[in-house]
């Protein structure tokens, strides 16, 4: 190993590395100037909700009654439709074309499901309550669960779930091979199902199936959602006012989903691979950076977490309370969720756009329609680098301002004192700030990987 | 071994093709209905001289060389359609079995294993980033499986590698960078000063063009390594000696058009003559905004990108198959330029592959040694259907061809092609004779 490792490091990378396009336009766009007028723009709402009566703050996130009755009904025949749909993908990931670019199973999980449904929920509400392959079946058979899922393991399941799932996802190096994913996938249902059946559909979707508590936040920003059989509609972010404050696992799940993301683009930046010591020109493949990559997982989740936690208590000092710092932790965390999907959309968009095209082609044969010609010259125009960059740095400020916002709001769930829960919201909207500057600086860097 | 996978067929009428998903579906379909309990036996069933050839194509379709591997993917698809519209390999048709590799040398070594134990491949073919090439190579030698890179690396001819990694459809660095100092030194001048990155890439280059140059009485006045972390170049531009002549640049990555931008404002309009290796720019539009500072300079390319006012007969078949216009851009999308002056590879390794089977009367994985010496056996390999990048030479020794090198000028935010090496400006002495190695 070491042997090969050292004629790895003598030899010639002779196909030059990547393109000098995408990214290298990017380098010539006026980022800097871009990257001020996103943080300035996260940094007047701060000042604009800082002083913000409360009135006015709570009018914003009110909630509208649009219809006496809440959306439901064939839940179970579209989950065993979706059922159906996963264990034909499944099939095709071991048995199709082993192309990731072309099977089914990789651009359905990847980019349709992963990516693709997660914008959809932001913006339709919480789909997977039908899609979910599980409660469909789980009905179906309706046995009562023969134990009861222990209310101190919070979303602590769930936690080590998405985990794993992000690790698959950043580290292992072929998170795209059709049968390694139709195995994973198979056994991810396995074990889920199995789950359902031990501890009921709702406490085991509820709390301890990382895809389903996932989305189901996402599906809080929504402007409609049913509940309580009553639909409401509001701003994003509204309907997780409710919410219950988190329990600490709930709050690390949300940090989790965040910092996963971002660190899959920290680690492609010329700034960590020069820190790990690897040349960003000849980049050596996942293998070679598996150690690194998993303590960057891990460490990235553990420093938001830590930094949030200190805003969080840094900013009950300020107004004055104590002993509160759990609670308030577990209510303000639900303000990450819109930072998430910020992230989210400005980080999964190129995959979206080449990736989409590769879908539609894998559908399009699939429906026998013909060719779809795939190309990526947007990324080779400078007009489409800027509208894609800009679209990013949009999302990222937008989710921002949205959880400034939030926060702000969900401090006066904690400190009903205006003048409190204003001052409570000054260091985490700092870190808000900051973290906007980092997601932009994000997309602005060079990259490697 | 229900696993099937792209199947090339021949009567698609456009220039690309797709691999089928349906025929993935329909083979799933088919090996639940029945032939799944009887694993393994469909390909005996069918005759031998009918089975197709499979093909093991390492590509890479994600990780960092996934934009090579797009184009890598549909040239070789291309060829492979051509070569079975022809009546395939000793009339049997050949099947490209697509597998990733994330651009991974771990995961290079378990997909040649794949090929070579899963899927029953006669040869694996197609791979292009070094440290692939060399992570996968050993593991192809250990399972005795035929490996045909198409990588440019000079792993091949170096010795490092082993008797069943051959390079017969790509020329590699070291022949590529010595051809360019003739054109150098004779036409842009002798004082030369090179920019490239710190590491063996750029190394490579250092090395192998400065011994060459100074074999012709030039001079390398200044070699100036960039850090291959950087992101701006401006102090680097003084260390540029006044009485350069030339500066020769093989920048690559993502700060490659900050690079050019940069050195156009150290420069102004009085510039020495600029050389470059296209490898900065595959894949990029030349009219790019920015790179207006590069009209009139010259660029190695390992096969021209624009098909110019008298492209040969051969090189225009090439690019309809493949389903690339006169600019090398995709029919589909002319923005969406090709990796054009590498992808010709795959298509001139699939050939010398149909030409070493029918030389060696292949007929399955027991004639995998009879096909590595006749490929072996092979020297001349003429300009054609082919071969469209133009006549090369394959040292059986060195496992390696050697052929034609082209220098473009830049001109109107395209190139015109400016030189042509001789196949003798690229040659080196042998580093290695494979066929003393056993199989």
């Amino acid at each position: 190993m070491i042997r090969l490792a050292a004629m790895v490091l003598l030899l010639t990378p002779a196909a030059a590395q990547a393109h000098a396009t995408g990214r290298g336009l990017v380098l010539l766009l006026p980022t800097g100037l871009y990257i001020t007028a996103g943080v300035l723009a996260v940094l007047a709402s701060v000042v604009a909700l800082t002083v913000a009566p409360a009135r006015a703050l709570r009018a914003a996130f009110r909630l509208r009654l649009v219809w006496s009755r809440a959306p439901g009904g064939g839940e179970t025949a579209v989950s065993l439709l979706a059922l159906a749909a996963l264990a034909a993908l499944v099939l095709t990931g071991l048995y199709g074309t082993r192309d990731p670019l072309a099977n089914p199973l990789p651009l359905t999980i990847w980019t349709i499901w992963w990516v693709g449904l997660t914008l959809t929920q932001a913006v339709f509400g919480d789909l997977w309550r039908w899609l979910n392959p599980w409660t469909g079946l789980h009905r179906l058979i309706a046995p009562a669960p023969p134990l009861r899922l222990p209310a101190r393991l919070g979303y602590w399941p769930a936690v080590a779930g998405l985990l794993a799932f992000g690790w698959f996802e950043l580290v292992d190096i072929a998170p795209a091979d059709p049968t390694r994913l139709a195995r994973a996938v198979a056994a991810y249902w396995a074990l889920s199902f199995a789950g359902t059946i031990l501890f009921g559909a709702e406490a085991w979707l509820g709390r301890a199936e990382c895809f389903s508590v996932f989305f189901r936040f996402i599906a809080r920003l929504a402007p409609l959602r049913g509940a309580g059989g009553e639909t409401r509609v509001g701003p994003p972010g509204a309907h997780l006012i409710a919410h219950q404050p988190l329990p600490v696992s709930g709050a690390l799940f949300l940090l989790l989903a965040l910092s996963t993301v971002s660190f899959d683009g920290l680690s492609k930046t010329f700034f960590w691979l020069g820190r790990i010591g690897v040349n960003p020109l000849a980049f050596p493949g996942r293998s070679a950076v598996v150690w690194e990559n998993s303590a960057g997982l891990i460490g990235a989740w553990a420093a938001l977490a830590a930094a949030f936690a200190l805003c969080v208590l840094a900013g009950l000092a300020l107004a004055g309370e104590r002993g509160r710092l759990r609670e308030a932790f577990g209510r303000l965390a639900l303000a990450i969720t819109p930072i998430a999907l910020g992230y989210h959309l400005a980080h999964y968009l190129p995959v979206l756009l080449v990736n989409g095209q590769y879908a539609l082609a894998a559908g399009a044969a699939l429906l026998g329609l013909g060719e779809v010609p795939v190309t990526t010259s947007f990324f080779n125009t400078a007009a489409t680098v800027r509208l894609i960059w800009l679209t990013q740095a949009g999302a990222i400020v937008v989710g921002h301002i949205v959880a400034v916002a939030l926060a702000h709001r969900l401090a006066l769930e904690l400190l009903p004192d205006p003048r409190r829960a204003a001052l409570s919201q000054l260091p985490v909207s700092a870190l808000m700030v900051l973290y906007t500057l980092f997601g932009l600086w994000l997309l602005a860097s060079p990259t490697g990987a | 071994m229900a696993r099937k996978t792209t199947q090339i067929q021949t009567p698609a009428a456009r220039a690309r093709s797709r691999r089928s998903v349906l025929k993935g579906l329909a083979a799933t379909g088919g090996a639940l209905a029945g032939a799944q309990a009887l694993p393994g036996l469909v390909p005996y069933i069918q005759a031998q001289s009918s089975a197709p050839i499979k093909i093991g194509f390492q590509v890479h379709r994600t990780g960092i060389g996934a934009a090579y591997g797009r184009w890598y993917d549909r040239t070789t698809t291309a060829a492979a359609r051509v070569i079975n519209e022809a009546g395939g390999i000793n009339g049997r048709p050949i099947e490209i079995i697509t597998e990733d590799d994330g651009t991974d040398p771990k995961r290079g070594a378990e997909v040649v294993e794949k090929f070579a134990t899963l899927h029953g491949c006669d040869i694996a073919f197609g791979t292009l980033f070094s440290h692939v090439v060399i992570g996968s190579s050993p593991r192809a030698g250990e399972l005795k499986i035929p490996y045909f890179v198409v990588s440019e690396g000079h792993h091949v001819a170096s010795g490092m590698l082993n008797r069943y990694t051959l390079q017969p459809g790509i020329t590699d660095v070291k022949s590529q960078v010595q051809a360019m100092a003739p054109f150098v030194h004779d036409n842009l001048g002798r004082k030369v000063t090179m920019i490239f990155p710190d590491f063996a890439f750029g190394h490579d280059h250092r090395d192998y063009f400065s011994a060459a140059l100074e074999k012709l009485g030039g001079e390398v006045v200044a070699k100036i390594a960039i850090p291959p972390t950087e992101s701006s170049f401006t102090r680097y531009f003084p260390k540029i000696p006044r009485d350069t002549e030339v500066i020769y640049h093989v920048m690559v990555g993502p700060a490659v058009l900050t690079f050019v931008k940069e050195l156009g404002e150290f420069f102004g309009s009085s510039r020495p003559e600029l050389f470059g290796f296209i490898d900065s720019l595959e894949a990029v539009d030349i009219a790019t905004p920015g790179l207006e500072f590069l009209e009139g300079s010259y660029f190695w390319e390992g096969n021209p990108r624009y098909a110019g006012a008298n492209p040969s007969e051969h090189d225009s078949f090439y690019r309809a198959q493949v389903g690339v216009d006169a600019d090398g851009a995709s029919l589909d999308d002319p923005k969406d330029v090709s990796t054009y002056a590498h992808m010709w590879g795959c298509w001139e390794t699939l050939h010398v592959v149909k030409a070493g089977m029918e030389a060696a009367g292949y007929q399955g994985i027991g004639d995998r040694a009879a096909l590595i010496e006749a490929v072996e056996a092979m020297t001349d390999l003429p300009h054609g259907r082919a071969h469209p990048q133009g006549a090369k030479l394959f040292n059986g020794k060195t496992h390696q061809v050697f052929g034609h090198q082209y220098i473009s000028k830049v001109g109107g935010g395209r190139m015109t092609l400016a030189h042509t090496t001789s196949i003798e400006d690229t040659f080196y002495p042998d580093e290695v004779d494979y066929t003393t190695q056993p199989f």
